[in-house]
């Protein structure tokens, strides 16, 4: 993909960024400036089960893609979320 | 002898229907399942088959297998098949979302070695990526996937006697550094079904709506009771629920279901999604006739706030009714009977302390604690009080102390403990290790033995101190923590709470918790420690995990900037 990246993939890339931070941030009760995209989603403070569960939902239904539950339990950071979201987001685009 | 596989097979019938809604694969009917299972126990028999990377382990019998799959056809018929074949099958934990893969095999690692397992069931809803650190860590271990049973039988052996056979070895939660197995035999499983049954006043109309886990012990005996009693599933996964709480509610009454049991969480989650959206359009919940809540303490406030919002889709009042039961006793030991009054009591509770009569307060009193009841004992199981120091003894009605249990439905110990480390008084009675006690023979629990701090010789429990800690201002989001630190004779309570305050603010709150303790509780002596926000661990349903608490205890300093930069990804 960073072979095609554009301004409008870069602009779009920072705007999932923003839904999951957001999502995060909102539903493990801190701030999005908290929710750190080079730290793993195991880090994410106050995060746990049910509250990861309701984040990964509303970022589906922002995004309107579907994650499948093996992602969820990648030791991933929160930018490789964000990138496989984007991922889904352009793979459902183009079908 | 009594035999689950054959107790089964007599029980189910063609409107014996098991849904998965979720999952991709039709209804199921009793016999249907039954016969996918001898299949399957055919599978098991002759090994993992020539194209698996495990066909150098072929013929080796299966003796003991964990279960490691998602809510569906494949567990329940992958546990049929162990029973059919005389195996203990041992139901796993499935990862936690973020929980991380290493520290997950781990954990099944550590269970893995402690029930000498030969193999795990799967059937691919748990990804490739966890199984393969499995292989890894645990590489002696069979991985034998049953999405599909083979399409012939193989010439199974006659079953065995059952009885006390290990059918189950429940591993409970929270036991993540030393695992303790529960072991229940076919007769014991038996006879938890036959009082679940009794308890709930099942009827084979019933219709059971399940979204928890197979792997819990609510989930799963839940479910076999409804196989035993012929009764309809509707299986989904607890992720529907969790994702999309009203959703799930609306399919489960368009099912037809009457019978859900949960923990309290899940009123609670109900009552704030309804708050939130309102009702679904059309939902009818009138067909709902038991709702049980157990596995965590009972609030009356939720069940009150669950009915104000449910009532006007159809919820009867009472439907749902407090329960107390735990993986020792199959499931079940206490429930408010369908459609029973709530019962609760305001008490002292500086006259909780075993050995102590319970004490009536008025409820607005500032010492009254509201204790609601988890029943009466059902049939077949037996309730004592007893002092925790002497545990032979029993105590009488309104006197505090730990629960006993006995009953053929109580387990005959944990695995591999030498009978010193077993959880029995000296007359054969299963300690609990909760604290409680009864009236009018009805059964209120108060708390729990190791979330009590015995300090000059006064018992205080963490929920107490937690319920005054949380309700300070200056507390952040309410989020704090107590726990019992040291030992005989130099034992303390100890606070943690959350704050973004500077250490001057901080240290006044601190002061004013130590103040509201010593005056609420007569606690005069407590370390509280502030710490960062979101340093403080949760279970998934919001509990806080006191001991995982009191690990960030021990850290050399556990000031906020300490605990600020700790991991805090240690679900599970």
């Amino acid at each position: 993909m960073s072979i095609t990246s554009s301004d409008l993939q870069a602009r779009h890339d920072v705007r999932i960024l923003g839904v999951v931070r957001t999502a995060l941030a909102g539903h493990s009760g801190v701030p999005v400036e908290a929710i750190d995209p080079a730290k793993p989603l195991s880090a994410v403070p106050g995060i746990e089960s049910v509250k990861a569960l309701r984040a990964i939902t509303e970022i589906e239904d922002e995004c309107d893609v579907v994650i499948p539950d093996d992602f969820l339990f990648e030791t991933a950071t929160v930018a490789e979320l964000a990138g496989f979201v984007a991922d889904l987001v352009a793979r459902s685009a183009r079908a | 002898m009594t035999h689950l596989w054959h107790l089964l097979a007599e029980s189910v019938h063609d409107g014996t229907v098991l849904h998965t809604p979720s999952r991709d694969c039709g209804p199921v009917t009793g016999p249907e399942l039954l016969d996918r299972a001898e299949r399957t126990a055919g599978a098991l028999l002759v090994g993992a088959g020539p194209d698996s990377p495990d066909a150098a382990d072929s013929g080796r019998p299966v003796r003991r297998a964990g279960l490691l799959m998602a809510n569906g056809e494949p567990w329940v018929r992958g546990l049929l098949a162990l029973l059919r074949l005389d195996a203990a099958a041992v139901p796993l934990a499935l990862p936690v979302a973020f929980g991380g893969v290493e520290a997950y095999a781990e954990h099944i690692r550590r269970i893995s070695e402690d029930a000498s397992l030969d193999a795990i069931l799967v059937d691919g809803s748990v990804g490739h990526r966890i199984l393969n650190r499995i292989r890894l860590v645990v590489p002696g271990l069979r991985i034998i996937d049953i999405a599909e049973p083979p399409a012939d039988h193989a010439e199974l052996p006659p079953t065995g006697l059952g009885g006390d056979t290990p059918a189950v070895i429940q591993y409970t939660s929270g036991s993540t550094s030393a695992p303790k197995g529960v072991v229940l035999g076919h007769a014991a499983v038996s006879a938890g079904l036959d009082a679940i049954a009794s308890g709930t006043e099942w009827s084979p109309e019933d219709h059971l709506g399940l979204w928890l886990p197979l792997f819990h012990d609510m989930g799963l005996f839940t479910l076999l009771n409804a196989l035993r009693r012929g009764s309809r599933v509707h299986l989904w996964q607890p992720g529907d629920f969790v994702r999309r709480p009203l959703r799930w509610l609306a399919a489960f009454a368009e099912a037809g279901a009457t019978a859900a049991p949960a923990p309290n969480f899940f009123y609670d989650h109900l009552t704030a999604a309804a708050a939130a959206e309102g009702l679904p359009d059309g939902l009818d919940l009138s067909r709902w006739r038991l709702a049980g809540n157990g596995s965590e303490p009972v609030q009356l406030r939720s069940l009150h706030a669950f009915q104000a919002a449910f009532g006007p889709a159809g919820l009867r009042p009472q439907v749902v009714q407090p329960q107390y039961g735990l993986a020792e006793a199959t499931l079940i030991v206490s429930t408010g009977r369908p459609f029973a009054q709530y019962r609760s009591i305001d008490v002292d509770r500086l006259e909780l302390t075993p050995g102590a009569h319970v004490t009536p307060l008025p409820a607005d009193h500032p010492q009254a604690r509201s204790v609601v009841s988890c029943g009466t004992p059902v049939d077949g199981v037996r309730v004592r009080i007893a002092h925790p120091d002497r545990p032979g003894q029993p105590l009488p009605a309104g006197t505090v102390g730990e629960v006993q249990i006995s009953g053929p439905s109580v387990t005959s110990g944990y695995l591999g403990l030498a009978p010193e480390q077993q959880p029995f008084s000296p007359d054969g009675w299963l300690r609990t290790g909760d604290i409680g006690f009864q009236l009018d023979g009805e059964l209120y629990v108060v708390g729990r033995i190791k979330a009590m701090a015995i300090v000059h010789g006064h018992n205080y429990y963490a929920e107490d101190v937690e319920d005054i800690v949380r309700n300070t201002p200056g507390v952040d989001r309410r989020h704090c923590a107590a726990f019992a630190w040291g030992s005989d004779g130099d034992e303390r309570m100890v606070v943690l709470w959350e704050t973004k305050l500077d250490p001057g603010q901080a240290a006044e709150v601190s002061q004013e918790i130590r103040t509201r303790l010593a005056g609420r509780l007569g606690l005069g002596s407590a370390d509280v420690c502030p710490v960062a926000p979101s340093s403080i661990p949760f279970t998934s349903s919001g509990k806080v995990k006191r001991s995982a608490a009191a690990l960030l205890y021990r850290e050399p300093a556990t000031t906020a900037a300490s605990l600020a930069n700790s991991s805090k990804g240690t679900t599970t």
